[in-house]
């Protein structure tokens, strides 16, 4: 891989935070919320399966084996936003986060 | 060399655009659609990384487990599925800090080492056994956790149901 | 009542004894300072010849006031308040004059004023009753306020002085007397500024207290008071209080001669200055309360010419005379419900004992033998006429007394003829009089037995002897001699001459009016608005004290209250702003996350290193 490969990788991973970012921060659907956090996860787990590529050894071993973790954790973070979507929807009868103001003061 | 750059750019061009039409479509389960695809897409570049581990792993557990989550979340929550969602801006503030945050990350490129030039390919069980020889006690408390939080999840949901 | 008439009457029959049972309730330990050893303050009983003197008249006048109440006011639904507050007031006075301490004094002192502004101000939903309260509580404070500057300065000052003990006045407690010794005015009289201005100021408190020159004007709004406690405020309790403290001051701490001289001047002036205005009041009670404030000048000048005892001595008759024409007015008012002169008349006939007592105590108190004033009163011009050849200084005021005796004789008795004489009342719409019951008679009884017979006191040798107490301090009463004698009867001749006037311009029905020249009318109007005094106070309050307040209040509203708002108001517009930030949606929060996480990116990538490259290092 040359060095396009390499400013693609990050700038890859690096649009994909900032479009998560993006959905976080606009985004009122908890659904879509959700979604966006896990492009900004998919970004992260890209960014070290890359750098686990060009590293050799354990340090690239540990970088997949945190890749495959934060895969885990994704799919866990998924099922616990799913349960407070469900809860929310319960509560509020909406999903809309907008509506969830609790915190104001 | 040129085909697999190729294949990364067109790989690349589509997870972005895959992502920002899932944030953007008003339509909750082209969201999904879309994120599907993003997810897919992803596993590729990982293949194309040489890491088909994670690329099995992603198509999984991703495209497979969380989007089917996911599509679940919106059927459960919605009396009809193919229901519009609300317009919402995109609002400046957000794109900026987006557009900031994407600058500092990509201005960073120029601080890291430069790498061999040269993919290493692990083997999975070098992979396990790093996972889980020498970083199984973390992950044991990762999973814990996990654990707690997957629990705290079903007691959300079951919440209420008496 | 008994009890306090047991004491005085005990002490009388053995004259010259002292009974001092004290209690130190703080003890300072001895550190540098003005009280180098130690600093006592005691709460104690002392009974001397003073003390008993005046315990005397207080429970005399105190008890006839409280029986009189009884009817007086039995009609007021107030009645649990009146008393309680009567026999607070009465306990404060006696426990004033049985004081053996300047602070102890000065609690008592304290309490008189506060029970006296309650009393006067019984009638608390009367404006005018209400705000002559205040008025007497203010001037009072005023005096008060000095004397408590004019105790700390003794204090001071006489710290390690006196034959007391050992250790000095202050590790003792401060106390009058011990053993048989008047203890400071003898042994330690000074003459430095320092006690001139702590004399000024014990004056001061006396002036206020005693209603003299220029702290007189309370006394007169005070009448707003139920009549039996202005026959108590006058007779016996407040305005004896100052008269007492300058006895006392003048016994026991000495004053120096410019104090003297400043205490004869205004108990001088203010002799005759009260009695003008008396003159031509139409208010029967407020008649009275300026003769009040002129006799109590006389107090003054005797006890400012150095006879405190003699002082004390018409104090203790007017006590008499006073309660008794308070009294006596009070049953008029009672009878037909006004105190405005000029609708009374020919009251003689259907109140015959209260004209009687009436005119006991007018008599008494023009001074005509043997009614009890001319004892005590001649005794006081005698005495002062005796001490000007040594202080010429003094002739003055002797002259202004002299002269109020006239006025004093005139002014009582155009009240007495206008209420009492002629045929009938000028205002018909007046009810019937009637004669007071007896409950309320009972009491004038007493005392006008004590006015005719009060005085003659001083040819019980026991008695006199009393008024002997602080020789050499206090200075000796002259011996009757010729020069005496024909004082005396100028004064009675005096006195006679202004009854005389009196019966000529109002007796049997007359009413005099005043020629309708400009000058004698001004000078009426003049007298009636009391010299513009309150006037002038109320101008200094309004303008004074009022612009000082609203300059404070400006300063308060805008300049601390304007910071104390602005931080406020500042703080609220943050918040205000601040508040937003606090939408409740969770992306804003998130915002702020990245934010935050982007000015960490900031610091730590771009400025960090900036910083690091200028300073080499941190």
């Amino acid at each position: 891989m040359t060095s396009l490969a390499e400013i693609g990788f990050v700038a890859l991973s690096s649009a994909l935070l900032a479009i998560g970012l993006f959905g976080i921060l606009t985004r009122r659907n908890f659904i879509l919320l959700l979604i966006a956090i896990e492009i900004a996860m998919n970004a992260a787990i890209l960014n070290f399966i890359y750098f686990a590529a060009f590293s050799s050894g354990t340090a690239g071993l540990t970088g997949q084996a945190i890749a495959v973790v934060v895969i885990g954790f994704a799919a866990t973070e998924v099922a616990v936003g799913l349960g407070i979507v469900l809860a929310l929807n319960r509560v509020k009868g909406t999903i809309n986060v907008a509506r969830a103001t609790e915190l104001k003061l | 060399m040129i085909l697999e750059e190729l294949a990364f750019a067109a790989l690349a061009a589509t997870a972005v655009l895959t992502a920002i039409a899932a944030l953007l479509v008003r339509e909750l389960v082209h969201t999904i659609l879309w994120i599907a695809i993003f997810f897919v897409d992803l596993a590729a570049i990982y293949f194309l990384l040489d890491a088909p581990f994670l690329g099995v792993l992603q198509l999984g557990v991703y495209a497979g487990a969380v989007t089917i989550l996911l599509l679940f979340g919106i059927m459960t929550t919605r009396k009809r599925i193919f229901s519009r969602e609300a317009a919402t801006g995109i609002g400046p503030v957000p794109f900026g800090l987006a557009v900031v945050t994407f600058i500092f990350l990509v201005a960073a490129i120029g601080e890291f080492p430069q790498g061999s030039g040269t993919i290493t390919i692990y083997d999975p069980s070098a992979l396990s056994a790093n996972l889980f020889n020498v970083n199984g006690p973390w992950l044991l408390l990762l999973g814990l956790i996990m654990l707690a939080a997957v629990t705290g999840a079903i007691y959300l949901v079951r919440e209420g149901r008496e | 009542m008994v009890f306090g008439v047991l004491i005085g009457a005990a002490e009388m029959l053995s004259p010259g004894s002292y009974t001092n049972v004290e209690y130190t309730w703080l003890h300072l330990a001895p550190a540098p300072g003005p009280f180098p050893n130690g600093l006592s303050l005691v709460a104690g009983t002392l009974v001397d010849p003073i003390s008993a003197l005046m315990l005397l008249v207080v429970t005399i006048v105190g008890f006839a006031v409280m029986l009189y109440s009884i009817e007086y006011m039995h009609h007021d639904s107030g009645l649990p308040r009146y008393y309680s507050e009567l026999s607070l007031f009465l306990a404060a006075m006696s426990g004033l004059v049985i004081s053996d301490n300047l602070l102890e004094f000065f609690i008592f002192w304290e309490l008189v004023g506060v029970c006296s502004y309650f009393l006067i101000g019984f009638y608390y939903d009367k404006p005018s009753a209400a705000s002559a309260a205040k008025e007497a509580f203010i001037v009072t404070r005023v005096g008060d306020v000095m004397f408590l500057l004019g105790i700390f300065i003794y204090f001071y000052h006489y710290a390690l002085a006196g034959p007391i003990g050992s250790g000095g006045w202050a590790a003792n407690g401060f106390v009058f007397t011990r053993g048989s010794q008047p203890f400071l005015a003898s042994s330690v009289r000074g003459s430095s500024t320092l006690l001139t201005v702590a004399g000024i100021m014990i004056l001061g408190g006396a002036a206020g207290k005693s209603a003299q020159f220029p702290l007189h004007v309370w006394l007169p709004d005070a009448m707003e008071g139920p009549t039996t406690v202005s026959a108590l405020i006058h007779a016996a309790t407040m305005v004896a209080a100052g008269v007492y403290l300058l006895a006392v001051a003048s016994l026991f701490l000495g004053f120096t001669s410019f104090d003297l001289l400043l205490i004869v001047a205004i108990g001088g002036f203010t002799a005759f200055f009260a009695a003008t205005m008396a003159v031509v009041h139409p208010d029967i009670k407020r008649v009275i309360a300026y003769s009040t404030i002129s006799q109590l000048g006389y107090m003054v000048l005797a006890i400012g010419a150095g006879f405190a005892m003699l002082g004390l001595f018409h104090l203790f008759t007017h006590a008499f005379f006073k309660a008794l024409l308070f009294l006596a007015a009070g049953s008029v008012i009672h009878a037909i419900g006004t105190q405005d002169l000029f609708k009374m008349g020919g009251l003689r006939k259907t109140m015959r004992l209260t004209a009687a007592a009436f005119a006991i105590g007018g008599l008494a108190l023009a001074g005509i033998p043997p009614f009890a004033g001319f004892w005590s009163k001649d005794d006081i011009l005698a005495a002062v006429y005796s001490d000007l050849g040594s202080h010429p200084a003094y002739w003055p005021f002797f002259l202004l007394a002299y002269a109020a005796v006239f006025l004093t004789a005139y002014y009582i008795f155009r009240a007495w003829f206008l209420a009492f004489s002629g045929e009938k009342p000028r205002d018909p719409t007046l009810p019937e009089a009637h004669e007071a019951p007896w409950v309320m008679r009972i009491p004038m009884i007493i005392l006008s037995a004590l006015a005719v017979g009060g005085g003659l006191l001083i040819f019980w040798p026991s008695f006199d002897s009393l008024l002997l107490y602080g020789n050499g301090v206090g200075g000796i009463p002259p011996v009757y001699g010729s020069t005496e004698i024909v004082l005396s009867s100028v004064s009675v001749l005096l006195a006679g001459g202004g009854i005389l006037l009196a019966w000529r311009l109002w007796g049997n029905g007359r009413v005099f009016v005043l020629a309708e020249t400009a000058a004698a009318q001004s000078l009426r109007r003049l007298l009636l608005n009391r010299y513009y005094f309150k006037v002038g106070y109320d101008w200094i309050g309004l303008n004074g004290v009022y612009t000082v307040a609203r300059a404070a209040d400006f300063f308060d509203r805008y300049v601390i209250d304007g910071t104390v708002h602005g931080f406020e108001r500042t703080f609220a517009l943050l918040s205000d702003r601040l508040r937003r930030i606090q939408s409740g949606f969770v992306s804003d929060y998130a915002s702020y996350v990245v934010a935050g996480l982007i000015l960490v990116f900031v610091l730590l990538l771009l400025i960090a290193p900036y910083l690091v490259s200028a300073w080499g290092g941190i």
